[in-house]
C-alpha cells in the first residue's frame, strides 16, 4: 500500500520534472516546428545556460538579475548561431545534422574546459530558492514550486503569443507552409532567425532555472538533451501544445517510474517514445 | 500592347536541372483581366512562381511598374503590390478564415477593417465561419478564402494561379460570379493563368498561349475568332 505522503511526493517531483522537461523541449520544438532543424545542440545549450546563470549568480547575488542576463547571452548566441552556421545550410537536413552534432560536442568541450569541476547553486537563505514548507507532514522544496509556475507560465505565454499575437499568427503559418508564408508577405529569413535565437534562449532560461535544483553538471545537458528529444516524438514534431502534454506524461511516468521501480527510470521513457513511434508515429498530440 | 504594369522580358528558369521556361515575353497592362492559357505542363505555373520570387530565374526581366523585381524574395515582392493566390495549399488549415485574412492583410492596421468588409460583402459565408478553423471549410469554401485572401491584400495586381482546378461547377461558376464583381467594382488589374478556356474567356479581356515553356502568341480577346487554328493547335479546343 501505498502511503499518501509518498504519493504526494511523488506528484510534486512528477509535476517539477515536468515542468523541467517542458522548459528544455520548448525551444527545440519551436526551432524544429518553424525550420525544420532538428538542433542537435540545444540540449547543450540548455547546460551552457545553467553554467552561465550560475556563474553569474555568484557574480551578482541576485536571481532575476541572472536569470535575465542568461536569457539575453542565449539571445545572442542563438542568433550568432543561426547566421552562422545554420542560416548556409538551410534546406540540407543532412548537412543541418552534422552541423548541430559538431556544435554539441564543441559545447560539451567548452563547458568541460570553463567548468572541469561543475558548479554548485550556492545555499542562499532565500525562502522561495532554498527554503522549505511542510505539506501534510512532507517535507518539499519551495522552489519546486517555483519551477512548476515557471512551465505553466511558460505554457501559458506561449499559447497566448501563439493565439493572439500577429507573431504568433505568423510562427503557426510558417510552421504550416513556409512558401504560402513567403507569399503572404511573411518574412522567412527574419521569422527563422527570430525563432532560432527564442528558442536557445528559452533553452538558456530552462537551463537557470533548473540549476538550482540539480546543479551545473556535465550530465545535466546530456541527460536533459535525451530528455527534451523524446518530447517531439511523443507530443507531435511540429506541435507547441502537444510538447506541453508530452512533458506531463514523460516527466510523471519517469518520476513515478523512479518512485516505484527505480531500475526501470529513464528506460520507461524510452519505452513511451518507442511504444508512440510505432503506434502513433505523427505523435500523441499532433492534430 | 505597350507601358504594362508588368512585363515579363526573355524568362528563363531550371527546376532541379531541368529548362522549364524557355525565354517567357509577355506584358499586363493595368485595368485589364490578362489570361495565359496553355494546356498541362508547359510552365504556367512555373512563370507565376518565378514572377512571385519562388523560383529564381536563371536568365530574363520582370519588371512590375517599371521596377525590376526579378529573383526579389517573395515578402518583397507582395510588399510591392502583387498579390498571388496558389492552385494548391493556398490556405493555412490550422489558421481560423480570419486569422488568415489578416495574415494576407498588408497595409496599415486602421485599414484592415474596412478591408475585411469589402471580402466578407463578397464572400458572406466566410464571414460566418470566420472563427472555424480553415481546414474545416468545404473545399469550395477553401477555395474563396484563397481569393479572398488574394482580395484582403493590398495590390495593383492580383495573380491567380488555376482557380478553377478540383473546383465543382457550381463554386466554378461562383467563383468567376465574384471575380468579375471585384475587378469592375474595383478596377484590379489581374493576371490568370488557366487550363479550362471556356471559363478564361468569360473574364479576360487579353489572352497568351503557352506552349513547351515559351508564349506562343499574344492577342486581345476581340481578336480571338481570327486566331482559332492556333487555338486549336495549342489548347486542343475549337472556338
Amino acid at each position: 500500500m501505498v502511503s499518501p505522503e509518498l504519493l504526494l511526493s511523488a506528484v510534486v517531483d512528477a509535476l517539477t520534472y515536468s515542468s523541467m522537461i517542458y522548459m528544455a523541449a520548448l525551444g527545440l520544438v519551436i526551432i524544429f516546428g518553424l525550420m525544420d532543424v532538428f538542433n542537435l545542440a540545444h540540449g547543450a545549450f540548455f547546460g551552457l545556460g545553467a553554467y552561465i546563470f550560475v556563474t553569474l549568480f555568484y557574480l551578482t547575488g541576485n536571481f532575476l538579475l541572472s536569470a535575465a542576463l542568461t536569457v539575453l547571452v542565449g539571445v545572442a548566441a542563438g542568433l550568432a548561431v543561426e547566421r552562422v552556421l545554420i542560416k548556409p545550410v538551410y534546406g540540407n537536413p543532412l548537412a543541418q545534422l552534422l552541423v548541430t552534432m559538431g556544435l554539441m560536442i564543441f559545447l560539451f568541450t567548452l563547458i568541460q574546459l570553463l567548468w572541469p569541476a561543475g558548479l554548485v547553486f550556492p545555499e542562499t537563505g532565500n525562502f522561495y530558492i532554498s527554503g522549505y514548507i511542510e505539506v501534510a507532514s512532507v517535507r518539499i522544496r519551495v522552489y519546486k514550486f517555483i519551477v512548476i509556475l515557471a512551465g505553466l507560465a511558460l505554457f501559458a505565454i506561449m499559447s497566448l503569443v501563439l493565439s493572439k499575437t500577429m507573431l504568433g499568427v505568423k510562427l503557426r503559418a510558417g510552421t504550416e507552409n513556409r512558401e504560402l508564408a513567403a507569399v503572404f508577405g511573411v518574412n522567412i529569413a527574419r521569422l527563422f532567425s527570430l525563432a532560432f535565437s527564442l528558442g536557445v534562449a528559452l533553452a538558456f532560461l530552462g537551463g537557470a532555472l533548473v540549476v538550482p535544483l540539480t546543479h551545473a553538471t556535465i550530465e545535466l545537458p546530456v541527460h536533459f538533451s535525451l530528455l527534451a528529444f523524446t518530447i517531439p516524438v511523443v507530443g507531435g514534431m511540429k506541435s507547441y501544445t502537444g510538447a506541453f502534454y508530452a512533458s506531463l506524461l514523460i516527466g510523471f511516468v519517469d518520476r513515478f517510474t523512479a518512485y516505484f521501480a527505480p531500475w526501470l527510470t529513464f528506460a520507461v521513457d524510452l519505452f513511451v517514445m518507442i511504444a508512440v513511434l510505432v503506434l502513433r508515429p505523427e505523435g500523441l498530440f499532433a492534430r | 500592347m505597350a507601358g504594362g504594369l508588368l512585363t515579363v522580358r526573355d524568362l528563363h528558369t531550371y527546376i532541379a536541372g531541368f529548362h522549364i521556361l524557355q525565354g517567357v515575353s509577355f506584358e499586363v497592362e493595368k485595368g485589364s483581366v490578362t489570361a495565359i492559357l496553355g494546356r498541362n505542363g508547359v510552365g504556367k505555373t512555373t512563370t507565376l512562381k518565378t514572377i512571385m520570387g519562388i523560383y529564381k530565374p536563371a536568365k530574363g526581366e520582370v519588371l512590375f511598374r517599371g521596377d525590376s523585381i526579378a529573383g526579389l524574395p517573395p515578402y518583397v515582392i507582395t510588399s510591392r503590390g502583387i498579390s498571388f493566390v496558389p492552385s494548391e495549399r493556398n490556405i493555412f488549415a490550422t489558421l481560423t478564415v480570419e486569422e488568415n485574412l489578416r495574415l494576407a492583410y498588408n497595409g496599415p492596421k486602421e485599414k484592415l477593417g474596412d478591408r475585411l468588409e469589402v471580402v466578407y460583402n463578397l464572400f458572406p459565408e466566410l464571414k460566418r465561419f470566420s472563427s472555424l478553423r480553415a481546414g474545416e471549410l468545404s473545399g469550395g469554401q477553401q477555395r474563396m478564402l484563397a481569393l479572398a485572401c488574394g482580395m484582403v491584400r493590398e495590390h495593383s495586381l492580383l495573380i491567380l494561379d488555376e482557380p478553377s482546378e478540383g473546383l465543382s461547377p457550381v463554386y466554378v461558376k461562383m467563383f468567376f460570379k465574384k471575380l468579375r464583381e471585384f475587378k469592375e467594382e474595383h478596377g484590379k488589374t489581374i493576371l490568370l493563368v488557366e487550363q479550362n478556356f471556356a471559363l478564361a474567356r468569360e473574364v479576360m479581356d487579353f489572352v497568351y498561349l503557352m506552349d513547351k515553356g515559351v508564349v506562343v502568341a499574344g492577342f486581345p480577346l476581340e481578336k480571338m475568332e481570327a486566331s482559332r487554328d492556333l487555338i486549336r493547335r495549342v489548347l486542343g479546343v475549337s472556338l
